[in-house]
């Protein structure tokens, strides 16, 4: 069960930094859709939790415990990495 | 058989610590057997104590948690009972190299059809971080306070000196390439070693994700041969600022469990059992006044 960035996500980065598979990519700045968060990628966090004590705003759950009324976060992270700039916004 | 990482999937949540290389081993497993198309009920899990060794409990899968330094033993005794079963056993290096290391010659020499993951974070994680037999000379921890005094024992190195028919090493912050290597190990016939290089984060501040990121490489693609045990050999000794990954050696021999003439028939477990008459019994008793 990969963790999930939500909208509570204020880029600060700590995750990135702390990610040991390094699947953490900031939206590009500005981006309209994709500038407003960092996002993980599902298909490659190993769910080791690293990521989720550093965030200052609380913005991370494991999948299976995303807050309701964060619910299409779980779609945005995959869409990012599936249709978005992906890694290559790195 | 269209087997999917999350038919793998456990009720149980890791007790490990944030950020654990454990998680990426755990990850790897679960995609490698997928991708090597077995279904948990054809996996056998064993494993000894240790951070690493809870893995069996964090995978749908048939597990065994067996005594410190002990799976080989035990995996051993199951692929002989039931040489269907895919048996890997999952353990440290405190476990592999410490107290099995007995085990894990003679595992190597076998060629017993066991995977032998060996989870190295070069610590003692699970007792709060004393130096463990693949810890690099010179680190200083809780047991070591003036810098170890001993070599780092050489897991891949010792197993090609035994007569291992398969040597790789993966990388627990490569996810992806370790689960490859698992899928080619788990098809091996006879006894394949993967050394794990974990990065412990807790107890282990030297070899980091960062540490071991500016260090491994890939072999395939290096023209280094598989097939060639001395130059296996030789790639097992490199390390320091380069760290080789990947497989070093791979020749397929036939397996322990391929040569025992009992079990030629099938495993042992889907035998009927046939009741004994008196007569037998006696005979049998017999044999030992």
């Amino acid at each position: 069960m990969a963790y999930v960035i939500t909208e509570l996500c204020i880029r600060d980065g700590s995750c990135a930094e702390v990610c040991p598979v390094e699947c953490i990519v900031a939206g590009p700045e500005g981006d309209p859709k994709w500038g407003k968060s960092y996002w993980i990628n599902p298909d490659d966090c190993i769910e080791c939790g690293a990521c989720a004590p550093e965030c200052p705003s609380d913005a991370i759950f494991p999948e299976d415990e995303v807050p309701d009324e964060h619910k299409e976060a779980i779609a945005e992270n995959r869409a990012f990495y599936a249709e978005g700039p992906g890694y290559s916004a790195r | 058989m269209d087997v999917s990482a999350k038919d793998y999937a456990s009720d149980q949540k890791p007790t490990w610590c944030p950020g654990c290389g454990d998680y990426g081993i755990l990850n790897a497993v679960k995609q490698g057997l997928a991708a090597a198309g077995l279904a948990p009920h054809q996996v056998l899990i064993v494993s000894g104590i240790g951070c690493g060794s809870k893995l069996p409990d964090y995978a749908r899968v048939n597990g065994f948690m067996t005594l410190h330094g002990r799976p080989l033993p035990v995996a051993t005794g199951a692929k002989l009972a039931n040489h269907g079963l895919k048996v890997i056993a999952v353990h440290g290096d405190g476990d592999s190299m410490g107290l099995g290391m007995g085990h894990f010659i003679h595992a190597a020499r076998r060629n017993i059809g066991i995977v032998d993951l060996i989870q190295n974070n070069q610590i003692y994680g699970l007792t709060k971080g004393q130096y463990s037999p693949t810890s690099e000379q010179g680190v200083v921890t809780s047991t070591s306070p003036d810098g170890s005094f001993e070599q780092a024992a050489n897991p891949l190195a010792l197993a090609l000196a035994a007569g291992a028919t398969f040597a790789a090493r993966g990388f627990a912050g490569d996810a992806k390439a370790l689960a490859d290597l698992i899928a080619v190990a788990v098809r091996h016939r006879g006894y394949a070693v993967v050394d794990i290089l974990q990065p412990c984060v807790t107890f282990n501040k030297r070899n980091t994700y960062d540490w071991f990121r500016e260090r491994v490489y890939d072999l395939a693609g290096t023209g280094h041969d598989p097939s060639d045990r001395v130059a296996a050999f030789a790639k097992a000794l490199e390390w320091g600022e380069r760290i080789p990954t990947g497989i070093f050696y791979e020749v397929q021999l036939p397996s322990y469990e391929e040569q025992v003439a009992a079990l030629q028939e099938g495993p042992l477990v889907k035998r009927q059992l046939e009741k004994l008459t008196p007569e037998q019994v006696e005979g049998l008793l017999a044999e030992f006044v």
